[in-house]
C-alpha cells in the first residue's frame, strides 16, 4: 500500500493553475505558474481600468 | 441611401469576396478548414478575438438595454467584463486540448453519448447566436433604410452574403475577414460618438437634459436597483464564468493560434479592445434616449442613431462596418457549427470513413443548414436582448460538467449526465413559473453544481486509459509529445 507521502509525491503537476486549481503547488506557486499568474493580473488590471474610464467620463459635465 | 453611400457598400463587398476567394487556396484538409491549420500568430489572434466576439447585435443590445433603462445597461456586454481575465487562463488549455470542437471533450473526458449531447446543444446554441446576430443587423438596416428594407428581408440578404465567403474558405477566410473586418468595427463604435455630441450640446448639455429637464436620474448610473441590481451583475457574471469554456467557438477561437503566447496575446489585445468599444456603444444609446424619446422598439435606437447623425458617404460605411461586423462573427459560427455537426454527429451516427475531399463537400453543404437553422431563429426570436438572455442560458448548461472534467479526475459520465440534465429542467420549470433571469440562473448553476458533485461521488471511477491521456495532455503543449498531439 502506497504510504501518504508516496501518494503526495506522485500528484502530477502542470504549469496551469486551472489545470491544477483543486492541488495546486502552492510551494513553488510563482515559479510553476509565473505566466498564467501575472498575466491574469495584468488583464484585471486592464479590465478595472476600463470601468474606472467609462466611470470617468460618464461624470464628464455632469 | 445615397449613390456614395452604396458605392462605398459595393466596392467593400467586392473585396471581401476576393478575400474569401483567396481563402479558398489555403483550405485542404479538416485542420485548415476548422482550426486554420494552427498558424494564426499575435496580430491575426487579437482581430479574430476582437472580430469574432464583437458584432451588431452586441451594439443593439447594449444601444437597446441602454435605451431602457440608463447606462447601467452596459452590464448586458460587459457580463464578460469579470470573467475576462480568466481567458488568459483558458487559452493554453483549449490549445492542449488538441480538439476541433468543444463535443470532442465530451467524448474524449466522458462518453460518446455525451459528446453527442453537447453536440446537438452546441449546434443549437450556435444557431441562436447566428440568428442573434441577423436579426440585431436586420433592425439596424431597417432603421437606416426609413423602413424601406424591412429587417427579415435583411436578415436574408446578409445571411446569403457571409455564407458565401465562408463556406469557400472555413475558418482561414473568417479570420482574414475578422482582421480587416475587426479594424472597421473600431471605426464603427467610435464614428457616432463626435456627431452624437455636437447634436446634444455636449456631454454638460446631456446630463442636464436627461436628469434636470426629463428627470432621467438613473441614465447616467452603472447601476439601477429595480433593473441592473449588483446582484444581477453577479449572477450574469457567474453565469458567464460556468459557460466559459463551453461555447461552442471555443475551440476554434482559442485553438487556432500558433503557439500558446500567441493566443494568450490576441485574448487580452481583442478582449480589451472589445470591452473599450462597449464604452463608446453605451454613450451613443444614452444619446438616443434624449435625441429618439418613444420609439417603436428599443431595438432600432442605434439603426436610428445612424441614420439622424452620420452624412453621405460615412454612412455608407458604416453600414459596410456593420455588415462586416456580423458577418466575420457569423463565418466563425458558421464553421463551428459545421464542425460540431460533421464531427460529433454525423461521424459518430452515420459514418467515420470519410476522404478529406468528401469531408470538405459535405462540411459546405451543413454550413449552408446551420444558417438556414440561424434564419429561422431570427424570424422567432422577440427582440435582441431575449435572444441574448437565451444564449447565455445555454452555454451554461453543460458548463459545470466541462469544469470539473477539466479540474476534478473524480467527475464521470453519470455525474456530467446529472448535471446537465437537471439545470436544463430547473430552467424549463423556473421559466415556465416566470422566475425572474437572476432566479433562473442561480438556480439551475446550483443544481448543475450539486447533481455533479453527489452523483460522480455515488457512482464510483470511471478509470480508463483514455483519462489519464487526456490529462497528460493539459500537462504538456503542443510540440513537446508528437503522440499526444495526434487528433482523433
Amino acid at each position: 500500500m502506497m504510504s501518504r507521502g508516496a501518494k503526495k509525491r506522485a500528484v502530477q503537476y502542470s504549469d496551469l493553475i486551472l489545470v491544477d486549481l483543486l492541488h495546486l503547488d502552492w510551494k513553488n506557486f510563482f515559479k510553476r505558474y509565473r505566466v498564467d499568474f501575472f498575466g491574469f493580473i495584468i488583464f484585471l488590471l486592464l479590465m478595472m481600468l476600463v470601468i474606472v474610464g467609462t466611470y470617468l467620463i460618464k461624470n464628464i459635465g455632469a | 441611401m445615397h449613390i456614395v453611400d452604396t458605392t462605398v457598400i459595393i466596392l467593400y463587398f467586392l473585396f471581401i469576396a476576393l478575400v474569401g476567394y483567396i481563402a479558398r487556396r489555403k483550405v485542404k484538409t479538416q485542420n485548415d478548414f476548422f482550426l486554420g491549420g494552427q498558424r494564426f500568430k499575435k496580430f491575426m489572434m487579437s482581430m479574430m478575438f476582437f472580430g469574432a466576439g464583437t458584432n451588431t447585435d452586441q451594439v443593439v443590445a447594449v444601444t437597446s438595454k441602454i435605451y431602457q433603462v440608463g447606462l447601467s445597461g452596459i452590464w448586458y456586454q460587459w457580463l464578460y467584463l469579470f470573467i475576462s481575465p480568466f481567458y488568459w487562463l483558458k487559452l493554453p488549455i483549449v490549445r492542449r486540448l488538441r480538439m476541433m470542437t468543444t463535443a470532442d471533450f465530451f467524448k474524449e473526458r466522458y462518453s460518446k453519448s455525451l459528446g453527442i449531447c453537447y453536440a446537438v446543444i452546441g449546434t443549437i446554441t450556435v444557431a441562436v447566436n447566428i440568428g442573434l446576430m441577423l436579426k440585431g443587423t436586420g433592425f439596424v438596416i431597417d432603421a437606416i433604410s426609413l423602413h424601406q428594407l424591412p429587417a427579415n428581408w435583411a436578415i436574408l440578404a446578409v445571411a446569403a452574403l457571409f455564407v458565401f465567403y465562408g463556406v469557400l474558405g472555413g475558418l482561414v477566410a473568417a479570420v482574414w475577414t475578422d482582421a480587416i473586418q475587426g479594424m472597421l468595427t473600431l471605426v464603427l463604435s467610435f464614428l457616432l460618438i463626435p456627431f452624437m455630441l455636437v447634436k446634444v450640446g455636449g456631454m454638460s448639455s446631456l446630463h442636464y437634459q436627461l436628469e434636470q429637464v426629463r428627470g432621467l436620474t438613473h441614465a447616467f448610473s452603472l447601476v439601477s436597483p429595480g433593473d441592473i441590481s449588483v446582484l444581477f451583475i453577479f449572477t450574469i457574471t457567474l453565469n458567464g464564468l460556468v459557460g466559459m469554456f463551453t461555447q461552442p467557438q471555443v475551440m476554434q477561437t482559442g485553438g487556432s493560434c500558433k503557439t500558446e503566447m500567441d493566443g494568450r496575446t490576441g485574448s487580452l489585445v481583442g478582449t480589451v479592445l472589445k470591452r473599450v468599444c462597449t464604452v463608446a456603444w453605451a454613450f451613443i444609446g444614452v444619446g438616443a434616449i434624449y435625441l429618439f424619446p418613444g420609439l417603436s422598439h428599443p431595438d432600432l435606437a442605434f439603426g436610428e442613431m445612424i441614420r439622424a447623425l452620420l452624412p453621405v458617404g460615412l454612412m455608407g460605411l458604416m453600414v459596410a462596418a456593420i455588415l462586416a461586423a456580423v458577418m466575420s462573427s457569423c463565418d466563425v459560427l458558421m464553421v463551428t457549427g459545421t464542425a460540431l455537426f460533421i464531427r460529433n454527429i454525423y461521424r459518430n451516427i452515420i459514418t467515420r470513413e470519410l476522404t478529406e475531399e468528401k469531408f470538405l463537400l459535405i462540411s459546405r453543404f451543413v454550413s449552408v443548414g446551420v444558417v438556414l437553422l440561424g434564419i429561422i431563429i431570427a424570424f422567432l426570436l422577440p427582440g435582441v436582448v431575449a435572444g441574448l438572455e437565451l444564449f447565455w442560458k445555454l452555454n451554461a448548461f453543460t458548463g459545470f460538467a466541462f469544469w470539473a472534467g477539466l479540474v476534478w479526475k473524480r467527475a464521470n459520465v453519470s455525474g456530467a449526465w446529472a448535471s446537465i440534465i437537471g439545470s436544463v429542467t430547473v430552467w424549463i420549470t423556473l421559466e415556465m413559473l416566470g422566475a425572474s433571469l437572476p432566479v433562473q440562473m442561480l438556480s439551475y448553476i446550483g443544481a448543475g453544481f450539486i447533481l455533479l458533485v453527489i452523483v460522480s461521488l455515488l457512482t464510483g471511477k470511471y478509470p480508463s486509459r483514455d483519462t489519464e491521456r487526456f490529462y497528460r495532455k493539459l500537462r504538456t503543449p503542443i510540440g513537446a509529445d508528437p503522440e499526444l498531439d495526434v487528433i482523433r
